[in-house]
């Protein structure tokens, strides 16, 4: 049931609030699912707000425009009374005093609030993997990785426990899980949603976005989350005016992913152009840099946010709770910012974000939006031993819109070997509209 | 199963293994990116200036659960000494 029609079905009374909770409340119970470690934290409260809504639309009062549905956040998304962990033992038992701003946001539209959900420890990851909770598995098939960083939040989708969830994207954590679980993840523009109340891991990447079943039902929710907020001073709000030239980038795939998921992407994109008479036009993308680029920036900006986790005032000392992920990017940062290496990597990588934001305002010039598929390559087996670049890898075709800023989903391409893929749709800064318009076209 | 990004807790002897993985990693990336001739960039804004307007009051439930996080804490105080994670 899409987002549209649940909520007119609640709010005319057709389908309670109360059971919609009990509903997905009964399947998170199921010993399947629990076996699936996508919750961390549950909302002993979650009841007790539905039935207020459902008092409020029985006596003819309003309500807020997602009254009745309910949500779930990654644990780095701080929720006020619940335990904001990050996955990690560091911050195991912290409770969050006070609400992130898109968590306010939610509330205020009557959407009830249904737990945290388990992700890659410190958004650090890219698998599900890393949790010291342990790993999420994919609901598509359990011996798979779901993704990450936001694992449980496509987890979650995926098993139809909730009607949408959030997590954070600084590389890719939101497209692909997306991806792998075959559910629907928007990275927002950066500034265009308040990071005020997220655990960040690098500040001038990372993003809050929905994850949802279609691309209708993300822009009901992103549409929410956005919006100018005081608390967060890189959040601005623009509507770009642009003259569209109905043209799609697309780049040579060869040698760059699985030759399936190539042949499957240019299959998909080949027949929805042709319907909608796009014309594709092929681009290059700097993608010899990106990995690079992304990397020597999130070790160096998270190595600075680790500081404050010295177990003094909350949590645990981070070198001596974390796990190896986490250990290795603070590790890497704290190289990088040694004095002997002032003007190399990090001063490298800010000319090399500035080159291709630079490269991609050339492109946009010329095309109104790109495709690319949002994995190099289908999930793992949980536990596979992998290798760091390799792992990183995954990251090839995600990196670039957040180091360049603009938005960026990932919706459901199809299968490879009866794995899910994703589709990703890159566009200009602030034009998430016209993400969701080109999305609706292969949905 | 596990592989070397599952949870486990990192001991002196892996992070210097960790250490020397991530200096010949950085080594690679920092050549790549060598070649790049670009400015570093900055963005600035013209407009967006915040308001500062009243602010925001903390509650009395921010501070309880604040002083609930915290380790050590003495009345209205948490006691922060510096090392005091080792004990």
């Amino acid at each position: 049931m899409s987002l549209k029609t649940k909520i007119k079905e609640i709010k005319s009374g057709k389908l309670k609030a109360i059971d919609n909770v009990l509903n997905f409340s009964k399947k998170i119970a199921t010993p399947k699912i629990k076996d699936l470690n996508i919750f961390l934290n549950l909302n002993e409260n979650a009841i007790e707000q539905a039935k207020k809504v459902d008092k409020r639309i029985k006596e003819k009062k309003s309500v807020g425009k997602l009254a009745g549905l309910c949500f779930a956040v990654k644990s780095n998304i701080s929720v006020k009374g619940q335990e904001t962990n990050c996955a990690s033992e560091v911050l195991q038992g912290y409770v969050s005093p006070y609400n992130a701003t898109v968590i306010n946001k939610l509330n205020s539209e009557d959407a009830i609030f249904m737990g945290m959900l388990n992700m890659d420890e410190f958004a650090c990851g890219g698998s599900g993997e890393t949790s010291f909770f342990g790993p999420t598995k994919n609901p598509r098939n359990p011996e798979l990785i779901p993704g990450g960083t936001s694992s449980g939040s496509a987890a979650a989708m995926a098993s139809e426990l909730c009607d949408f969830t959030l997590g954070s994207d600084t590389g890719g954590s939101i497209r692909n899980p997306a991806s792998h679980c075959g559910v629907t993840g928007l990275k927002p523009t950066y500034g265009a949603v308040s990071r005020y109340g997220l655990i960040d891991m690098t500040m001038s990447f990372d993003c809050i976005g929905p994850l949802t079943n279609s691309s209708e039902d993300s822009k009901i929710i992103f549409d929410i989350i956005k919006g100018q907020d005081n608390f967060d001073t890189t959040t601005i709000e623009e509507k770009p005016v642009r003259e569209k030239k109905n043209t799609i980038g697309i780049i040579d795939l060869r040698n760059l992913c699985d030759e399936k998921i190539q042949e499957l992407f240019d299959e998909k994109i080949t027949t929805v152009a042709k319907k909608n008479n796009w014309q594709l036009k092929k681009i290059s993308l700097p993608l010899d840099i990106a990995l690079e680029t992304y990397y020597i920036i999130v070790y160096t900006e998270f190595f600075s946010t680790t500081r404050k986790f010295d177990g003094r005032r909350f949590g645990k000392e981070i070198m001596s709770a974390a796990g190896p992920e986490v250990i290795r990017r603070i590790i890497g940062g704290s190289i990088i910012t040694k004095a002997e290496f002032e003007g190399k990597y990090y001063k490298e990588a800010l000319k090399a974000k500035n080159y291709i934001k630079s490269e991609f305002q050339k492109i946009f010039a010329r095309v109104d939006a790109i495709l690319l598929p949002t994995t190099p390559k289908t999930p793992h087996k949980i536990g596979e031993k992998i290798s760091v670049e390799d792992m990183y890898a995954y990251d090839i075709f995600t990196t670039l819109s957040s180091i360049s800023g603009i938005p960026s989903i990932s919706i459901p391409m199809g299968k490879v070997d009866e794995k899910d893929v994703g589709l990703q749709i890159l566009a200009p800064h602030f034009e998430e509209d016209l993400i969701f318009k080109l999305a609706k076209k292969f949905e | 199963m596990a592989n070397n990004f599952t949870y486990h807790k990192v001991n002196e002897s892996e992070k210097e293994e960790i250490r020397k993985e991530s200096k010949t990693l950085l080594e690679k990336f920092g050549k790549k990116l060598e070649k790049i001739s670009s400015k570093e960039g900055h963005f600035e804004r013209g407009s967006g200036f915040r308001e500062e307007g009243s602010g925001w009051t903390t509650d009395q439930e921010f501070k309880d659960l604040t002083l609930l996080n915290a380790p050590f804490v003495e009345d209205n105080f948490i006691v922060a000494e510096k090392g005091s994670w080792k004990k």
